[in-house]
């Protein structure tokens, strides 16, 4: 009876560590906020409602599926002409907004952070082994938006980075998205979109912005086009579909931002 | 084709087609704005960057001035020793007068002449340049700050920060004399090809606030600035901004664009004067 006693005694105390122990794993990951492309991890309430609010945008106007392509399209004026419009409607605003929406600015401990965080790039693409993968540092939230091409190391990734990053007073968020492609791909997109589409497009009557032209933005994954055109006809809209939609870079990526907007670069 | 050249193609094009959009080129012109730090304008011996530089030249018997921005202090070994020189942006240089005047903070007292500038000074994908200055001026591998929070009145520049190891969310500082010292992150890369070449992350757009006078400017980031010795890295050279237009015609500012210093480096094929390696 002794022995019985014993061994319930050591099942007992068993128990409570195991149940102490995933408090503790609790307390120190957080909440997990899943969806079928996206993890918030984040351990303060207040910086996942802000990084819920950053999710919100960008909002596109209409999806259209040209040839197999999925174009994600943005009319900001439709919107208004002010900043507003910008930082709501076109990808590069949203990520603005989502950079910035903590109004106490970029905090000291931000520059210190974000050199830790470059390191991130490494580790994901070196022991994690992805190919492609997009690391956004989002001051301020003191958040980490890592973009991947696949869910099956999610937890990995959140891990490394919770555990890379506690020593910053236990307020780092990280934020894990599927997206298509990586900055890599992304960027080649960029160049590709360039090389083959830039003319073409002028060519055929549709003005388009050097130095604004194409961007991936790891908010959305995707590479962002902007074309200088306010308030497009049907008909200029369909060009400029049909011209992206024939580039194999874009072809082959499946999908791809594309803002309506006249922009102008001064210097 | 040069990336300048389809850059100049382009804008002629648009301009035949009347196109709604305008690739404009404002070099100067609008007036001093925003928080500019005073300092910024006065004459600088030995030269730092972040302060103000004049271009003057004449050509068809008229004289015109462009105000910009020095961006860094850089340098260039050569088989009769290091010349140093300025980094900032090419447009400041005239594509047609013979020579640029190059002038720190203006042109309104001879002694204020620091540099001769060619067309043939500027870089081949960047809007930027290397200009030598005339040997017996002084520089120092810093450049102009002003906070509330710190009596630094300069940021020793220690290294720079490749494009590798630049990354969306960073925080980058401009230092420009049309709009003084303003701070944003980096929002994103943009990336071109040009004649079958890739050019990777060869402008970066960010969210800090600038405007016409700011070309050229240093964007720093990794900013300490107590005393001693106060510093930062190099981050890029400031090219412009992108913004759309109101109803009422007036600009409604977006974000700004910087050359990657490693890129603007290689293309003026200069070295950044560092501290403390720097041997001056």
């Amino acid at each position: 009876m002794t022995g019985m006693k014993k061994v319930i005694t050591v099942l007992a105390v068993a128990s409570l560590t195991l149940v102490l122990i995933v408090m503790a794993m609790t307390t120190m990951f957080g909440n997990v906020v899943e969806s079928s492309t996206t993890i918030i991890h984040t351990i303060s309430p207040e910086i996942q409602y802000k990084l819920e609010a950053c999710l919100k945008y960008p909002v596109y106007d209409e999806v259209v599926v040209v040839d197999g392509v999925k174009f994600y399209l943005y009319f900001p004026f439709r919107h208004g002409s002010g900043r507003e419009a910008f930082l709501k409607y076109t990808p590069t605003g949203a990520l603005i907004s989502c950079l910035q929406l903590n109004a106490s600015g970029i905090e000291p401990l931000d520059n210190a952070l974000s050199r830790v965080l470059k390191s991130y790039f490494y580790y994901l693409t070196h022991e994690l082994g992805y190919d492609e993968v997009s690391v956004a540092f989002i001051p301020g939230l003191r958040t980490v938006y890592v973009a991947v091409p696949d869910d099956s190391r999610y937890d990995d990734v959140v891990r490394w980075v919770i555990g890379n990053v506690t020593g910053y007073d236990g307020t780092v968020s990280v934020v894990v998205r599927r997206v298509p492609y990586g900055e890599r791909t992304g960027m080649n997109l960029g160049g590709m979109l360039y090389r083959e589409s830039f003319d073409r497009l002028q060519d055929a009557g549709i003005p388009v912005v050097r130095g604004a032209f194409a961007v991936y933005n790891p908010l959305t994954g995707r590479v962002e086009v902007t074309i200088g055109i306010s308030n497009p006809s049907d008909e200029d809209v369909s060009k400029v579909l049909r011209i992206l939609a024939e580039n194999p870079a874009v072809k082959e990526a499946g999908e791809l931002d594309v803002v309506f907007m006249e922009v102008n670069i001064g210097t | 084709m040069s990336f300048n050249s389809i850059y100049k193609s382009a804008k002629f094009s648009l301009t035949i087609r009347a196109m709604a959009i305008t690739l404009v080129i404002m070099v100067i012109v609008l007036p001093i704005t925003g928080t500019i730090a005073k300092a910024q304008v006065y004459v600088y011996r030995p030269l730092i960057g972040g302060i103000k530089i004049t271009a003057r030249y004449i050509f068809d018997f008229t004289t015109t001035e462009r105000f910009g921005t020095l961006g860094f202090i850089a340098y260039r070994d050569t088989s009769s020793g290091r010349e140093y020189g300025i980094l900032t942006a090419g447009h400041l240089i005239s594509d047609t007068a013979l020579l640029t005047e190059i002038y720190q903070p203006t042109s309104d007292d001879p002694d204020n002449l620091i540099a001769y500038a060619f067309d043939s000074y500027k870089g081949d994908y960047t809007d930027s340049a290397f200009i030598p200055i005339f040997p017996d001026i002084e520089v120092e591998p810093k450049v102009f700050w002003s906070s509330s929070d710190s009596s630094a009145t300069f940021l020793y520049i220690v290294d720079i920060e490749s494009t590798y190891f630049q990354r969306v969310g960073d925080p980058v500082t401009k230092i420009g004399v049309g709009s003084g010292i303003t701070s944003g992150v980096i929002i994103g890369f943009e990336n071109v090809t040009d004649d079958g070449v890739y050019y990777e992350k060869l402008i970066v757009r960010y969210s800090a606030y600038s405007t016409g006078g700011d070309s050229g400017s240093p964007v720093i980031g990794d900013i300490y600035d107590e005393l001693p010795a106060p510093h930062a890295k190099a981050y890029g050279v400031n090219w412009g901004y992108a913004y759309t237009t109101a109803p009422d015609g007036s600009e409604v500012f977006q974000y700004s664009l910087y050359h990657p210093i490693d890129w603007v480096l290689a293309d003026n094929q200069a070295a950044l004067y560092l501290y403390p390696w720097g041997d001056r």
